[in-house]
C-alpha cells in the first residue's frame, strides 16, 4: 500500500469528480514539470523559514548577551523549539502535499462546460459552462518556459476586484470567482484552442438572458415550404 | 422523487453544519465565543427557498440578510471543502452571477446533497437552459400566427391558380 492512502482517507479526499454536463468530457491533467515546478516553489519557502529559524536562533543569543531577565530567555527558547518542530512536521507533510496536489488534478472539457478540481486540503471544484466564458489566456513565468508548461485562463463575466460580494467577509476565498485556471499543463495551446472552439459552438453569448438567440420556429418553415411550391405551380399554370 | 422535487424540498441547512459552525469558531483560539455566538444565530435562523425561478437564502436574528437570485442569472457554481466539512460530509456551494465582485453572491452552506443541488443549479442556470431550445412564451406565441398568416398567402395563391386553370 503506498503512502497516499492513508493520507487521502484521513483527510477524506473524493475520488474523481463526476464529468461535467454535456458530452463524455476530455480529461487534461497537469504535466509531470509542473511537479518539479511546485516542489522548486515549495524548497524556496522552505529555505526562507529555516533562515528565519536560524536567524532567531542568533537573535536569542545575542539577547542573552544583553542580560535581560531569565523568564524572558526561556520563553523565546521555548518558541524556538516549537518553531522547529512544526517545521520538521510543516517539512515532511508539505512535501507529501506538493506531491498530492499534483496528483489530484481534474481539467474536464465537455461540449457544453469546464469542469476544474484542485486542491488537497481545500478542494475546489469549480464548473463554467462554455456559453458564459468571455475570454481565454495563457500565462508562463519564466521558469515554467523553462519547464515547458503555462497556465491556461479561462474568464467569465464579473470584475476581479477583492470584496464587493454580497456575502462578503464570510469566508470568501482569495481565489478570484470568475476565473478557472488549467495549472501547469504542457499543451497550453491545445487546450487553449479546444476551449475556443467549444465557446464559439455555443448559442449565445452568455451576456443577455438565455434565451436571446432562437432558431425561426419550425412551423413558419413549413408554411414558407408550402408558400414557395404554391408559386411554382402557379407560374407553371401562367407560363 | 425528481432532482427538481428533491432540491424544492432543501430549506433548512444540516444540523452537521452547527458542529461545523462550533469546530471553527474554535480555531481562533480564546475569543471563540463571539464566532461562535453569531454562527450559532447565522445556523439557527437560516433559511432555504428554492422555487421555479430562483433561490433565496436569509439568516440573521439582529441583522437580518435576504438574498434572492433567478437561475437563469447564474454564471459559475464552485463546490467548496475544507477537511472538517469533508469530515462532516459537507461541501460549500458557491453562487456566481457576472456582478463584479470578487467573492461569491451567494454561498449555501451546509447541504449534504451539494452535488445534487449542483447539478440542479446548472441545469436551470444561464447559457445552459439556451442550449436546450426551449422556446420563451413570447416567441411560441407569435409563431402560430406567423405560420398562418403564411399558409393565408399560400391559399390565396392557390385559388389564383384555380382559378387561372379554369380558364
Amino acid at each position: 500500500m503506498s503512502w497516499r492512502e492513508p493520507i487521502l482517507r484521513l483527510m477524506r479526499v473524493p475520488h474523481e469528480p463526476a464529468p461535467p454536463p454535456g458530452s463524455p468530457p476530455r480529461l487534461f491533467r497537469a504535466a509531470p514539470n509542473f511537479f518539479k515546478f511546485r516542489l522548486v516553489r515549495w524548497g524556496l519557502t522552505q529555505l526562507l523559514a529555516l533562515a528565519g529559524l536560524l536567524w532567531a536562533l542568533q537573535f536569542i543569543h545575542w539577547v542573552d548577551s544583553t542580560g535581560v531577565p531569565e523568564p524572558v530567555i526561556w520563553m523565546m527558547k521555548a518558541g524556538e523549539v516549537i518553531g522547529w518542530l512544526v517545521f520538521a512536521f510543516e517539512f515532511v507533510f508539505g512535501a507529501l502535499l506538493v506531491r498530492l496536489d499534483y496528483e489530484m488534478r481534474w481539467y474536464m472539457l465537455s461540449d457544453r462546460a469546464v469542469r476544474i478540481r484542485e486542491g488537497v486540503a481545500t478542494i475546489r471544484e469549480k464548473t463554467i459552462a462554455l456559453a458564459n466564458v468571455q475570454n481565454l489566456a495563457i500565462r508562463q513565468g519564466p521558469l515554467q518556459r523553462l519547464l515547458g508548461i503555462a497556465d491556461v485562463e479561462v474568464k467569465t463575466a464579473g470584475g476581479g476586484g477583492s470584496g464587493g460580494g454580497e456575502m462578503d467577509g464570510k469566508k470568501s476565498s482569495r481565489e478570484p470567482m470568475h476565473v478557472a485556471y488549467f495549472r501547469g499543463v504542457a499543451n497550453a495551446e491545445e487546450i487553449r484552442d479546444l476551449v475556443r472552439e467549444g465557446v464559439r459552438l455555443q448559442r449565445n453569448t452568455g451576456l443577455g438572458d438565455p434565451d436571446e438567440l432562437q432558431r425561426p420556429p419550425d412551423d413558419a418553415g413549413a408554411a414558407v415550404a408550402e408558400l414557395l411550391r404554391e408559386a411554382r405551380a402557379l407560374r407553371a399554370v401562367v407560363g | 422523487m425528481s432532482l427538481d422535487q428533491r432540491v424544492f424540498a432543501i430549506h433548512r441547512p444540516s444540523p452537521a453544519l452547527l458542529k461545523y459552525y462550533v469546530l471553527s469558531s474554535f480555531l481562533v483560539g480564546p475569543f471563540f465565543l463571539f464566532p461562535l455566538l453569531y454562527l450559532n444565530f447565522r445556523y439557527r435562523s437560516m433559511r432555504y427557498e428554492f422555487d421555479e425561478e430562483g433561490i433565496s437564502m436569509s439568516w440573521g436574528i439582529l441583522f437580518r440578510r435576504q438574498i434572492t437570485l433567478t437561475y437563469a442569472r447564474i454564471q459559475d457554481i464552485h463546490l467548496t471543502s475544507n477537511i472538517i466539512e469533508r469530515w462532516l460530509g459537507l461541501a460549500r456551494i458557491q453562487i456566481q452571477t457576472a456582478s463584479a465582485s470578487a467573492s461569491a453572491e451567494m454561498t449555501l452552506e451546509g447541504l449534504h446533497e451539494f452535488e445534487q443541488v449542483r447539478d440542479f443549479l446548472y441545469s436551470k442556470m444561464r447559457g445552459v437552459r439556451g442550449g436546450t431550445g426551449t422556446a420563451p412564451a413570447e416567441l411560441a406565441s407569435s409563431d402560430p400566427s406567423l405560420a398562418s398568416a403564411l399558409r393565408e398567402v399560400a391559399a390565396e395563391l392557390r385559388a389564383v391558380r384555380e382559378a387561372l386553370e379554369r380558364r
